[in-house]
């Protein structure tokens, strides 16, 4: 192809034509001092809290301290090429990100800016990185389920859409993988998802990525990255980004779920930008308002009312704990603003107990109303007995001989442990959870060897789902669990147990 | 806290504007009431332009805290007692006494300040590419005293980089009408334009789903 010299001519002198001259009213500062992410500049006497400004450079920030005599500006990107006596441009407007569905499926930074490669995000609707939460009146009671496809989540701590709940470990524990399996399991149910990842090694954000993306979930996810090398400011706009992102979708009368992994590396942040703004330190040297900041951000996961189009936005945050220890500050802010949590222990998770909860301490507020009734049934009193099966245990290890009755209970508490185990990457259908705790809970394992409990459950469900169909439909239609399907089930059950005992030694000689 | 940068090669030092507006009040005050600011501030500004900038050991000696008090006030009888009006020397003597003659500069321009407030002066600064004709700047002033509630005073500054136009700055906020930053908001128009087009004919070859 030509280049035609008199074509190009003509656009340009028709841009000029259409270009209107407009007086360019601005306010302005000079920067005094910039470095670590933060800028104090004289002037801006008019800027507003968290108004957005222009750096020479094309970097924005936001107004963070209005000072007597000058402003302190934290500044979202590169700080190394601002120079002292900079001139500083107030916009008037407040920081926004692109939003809508041109971002699903996107890796991008926590201003937007796409960081996959695949070309610029094309569209004209954006949405402030702060929003007011809704209020009482623009919400209702969570009452449906957001499934995580996690058994020992689904069955004992139920997510609801709309509510908050806390993944709460020691590094290494599973903390991560919850919250990636719970969106891989939104395949197919029209929830949207978003990762935030606050200061996290760039190389296990891109393996959190390859997972998402190898297993189908890129397509209704959007990524969030403030990693580690990246400056304050960014790291801790971000989670606020990704809400504005999921937000969208909320307000639309669609369904979202956010995971912010973490915020205690989101609060450390915020920890450097005040102490280097002067603010005065509290306790752990963390701002007074660091509450705040958590608590503005987790309010606005909410399930909106009807009149609002009954969208949700479900928040699954993360901390990390040093040593178990709960009591410090950020985990004691955040588990009181969350609506329950998972607790995960180191000791399980090396026990081979994966994902390592400890269904003792922990809880979901919200409860029964976030399950299926089939659930709700077979999982009624799950967490109770675990918790009692857990003191037996410690008591048994005494050794002292144990009577029938109480060997019993102990067998079937190994087995139900056995039950609840699952790999990452693979969440299981809520049916599937109901048909195999019914079965783990009603005692048809006791009689199967431990080691065969998770063999007897795969063949089991895919029993189910192959002969039994007539059986499973019931539940999935109606999400009900009757006395009649009960029966039925138990005559499946019970017909399966014959094949899979008249089947186990020609299965032993085909492995061996 | 000291914090400086450069503007206009002139440093801003947060602490001596403070200090600067602290002692400018209280020399207005004084002035006023004696119905001689005026007179007082033609003193103040001859003593720095004329005599500190021509000694500045004079300047570093004055602000040394080195120097006691007693023997600053000697030398400040002996050298102005003769020409300085009572007051200006009484208040260079406070300022002795309190440690603070090396900020002189910074109340100057407070007190230029203030009392641009107090007459209801605004100083606006006015950036031209060549420098600026009587009559524009007669015309310039009308304008500008129909729009700001004070007396404007122009500081008129040569900027040849903006290629024509006029830039007026009225303290933080700045009304640009020049040609250079006009043509920029030309290219970023055009680039935008531009590249929202290459996107939107993209766009109708991609398929609908996905990317």
């Amino acid at each position: 192809m030509r280049f035609k010299a008199d074509e190009i001519a003509s656009v340009i002198q028709k841009e000029i034509e259409q270009y209107r001259s407009t007086l360019d009213v601005r306010e302005v500062g000079r920067v005094l001092e910039a470095g670590d992410g933060i800028a104090r500049v004289y002037g801006l006497s008019g800027v507003m809290a968290s108004e957005m400004v222009e750096f020479p450079n094309g970097v924005n920030g936001l107004a963070f301290n209005l000072e007597e005599n000058s402003v302190g500006i934290i500044i979202l990107g590169d700080f190394l090429s601002i120079r002292e006596g900079d001139e500083v441009k107030s916009t008037g407007k407040l920081l926004s990100v692109p939003v809508g569905d041109a971002v699903i499926g996107r890796v991008v930074d926590p201003l937007g800016n796409p960081l996959d490669g695949k070309g610029p995000i094309v569209t004209t609707e954006r949405r402030p990185v702060e929003s007011n939460a809704p209020g009482v009146a623009e919400r209702q009671p969570v009452r449906e389920a957001l499934q995580t496809g996690i058994k020992a989540i689904d069955a004992m701590t139920p997510i609801g859409r709309g509510q908050r709940e806390l993944i709460i470990g020691d590094r290494k524990t599973g903390k991560t993988a919850i919250g990636i399996d719970a969106i891989i399991n939104q395949k197919h149910t029209g929830v949207k998802c978003f990762y935030v990842a606050i200061g996290q090694k760039e190389s296990t954000v891109a393996n959190v990525i390859e997972a998402l993306r190898k297993h189908g979930a890129m397509d209704f996810t959007t990524v969030i990255v403030a990693g580690a090398s990246d400056p304050a400011p960014l790291q801790y706009v971000a989670a606020y980004a990704g809400t504005a992102m999921a937000e969208y979708f909320t307000y639309r009368g669609g369904h979202s779920l956010i995971v912010y992994d973490d915020l205690s590396k989101q609060a450390a942040a915020y920890r450097q930008l005040a102490l280097l703004m002067r603010r005065p330190p509290g306790r752990e040297a963390y701002p007074g308002d660091i509450f705040y900041c958590h608590s503005r951000l987790l309010e606005r996961s909410a399930k909106l009312s009807d009149a609002l189009g009954g969208g949700s936005l479900t928040s699954l945050p993360i901390v990390e704990t040093l040593e178990g220890e709960v009591s410090a500050y950020i985990p004691t802010n955040v588990i009181s603003i969350t609506d329950g949590q998972i607790y995960l222990q180191p000791d399980l998770f090396f026990a081979g107990q994966r994902p390592a909860m400890n269904v003792g301490i922990s809880v979901s507020r919200v409860g029964g109303a976030a399950q299926i009734p089939a659930m709700k049934k077979v999982a009624g009193g799950l967490r109770l007995d675990l918790a009692a099966f857990r003191e037996l245990e410690a008591f048994a290890q005494l050794g002292t001989d144990l009577d029938a009755a109480t060997q019993a209970r102990l067998d079937r508490g190994y087995r139900m442990v056995e039950l609840l185990k699952q790999n990452q990457y693979v969440p299981m259908d809520v049916i599937d959870q109901v048909l195999s705790i019914y079965a783990g809970t009603r005692g048809h394992l006791d009689k199967i060897p431990l080691v065969k409990a998770h063999e007897w459950e795969t063949n089991f469900l895919s029993f189910m789902r192959e002969q039994k169909s007539e059986v499973r439909r019931p539940i999935a239609e109606t999400k009900k669990l009757d006395d009649a399907t009960a029966e039925a089930l138990e005559k499946a059950i019970a017909e399966f147990q014959k094949q899979f005992v008249a089947e186990a030694p020609r299965r032993e000689t085909v492995l061996a | 806290m000291t914090v400086s940068a450069s503007q206009n090669g002139e440093v801003i030092d947060l602490g001596a504007r403070e200090v600067g507006a602290l002692y400018a009040k209280a020399f207005l005050g004084a002035t006023e009431a004696a119905g001689q600011t005026e007179a007082l501030l033609a003193e103040l500004d001859s003593l720095l332009d004329d005599v500190l900038v021509r000694l500045p050991d004079l300047e570093s000696i004055l602000a040394s805290a080195m120097v006691p008090h007693e023997a600053r006030s000697r030398l400040l009888d002996r050298a102005l007692a003769a020409t300085a009006s009572p007051m200006l020397l009484n208040f260079l003597k406070v300022l002795s006494s309190r440690g603070r003659l090396g900020y002189l500069q910074a109340i100057r321009r407070a007190v230029r300040e203030q009392y641009d407030v107090i007459r209801g002066r605004v100083r606006v600064e006015v950036s031209t590419a060549t420098p600026l004709e009587p009559t524009l700047v007669h015309h310039l002033r009308e304008q500008l005293r129909r729009m700001l509630a004070g007396e404007p005073w122009l500081a008129p500054v040569v900027r040849p980089e903006l290629i024509g136009g006029v830039v007026l700055r009225i303290g933080d906020t700045v009304y640009d009408g020049s040609v250079s930053s006009a043509l920029e908001r030309a290219r970023t128009q055009m680039i935008e334009r531009s590249v929202h087009e290459i996107q939107s004919r993209r766009d109708r070859f991609r398929h609908p789903e996905g990317n």
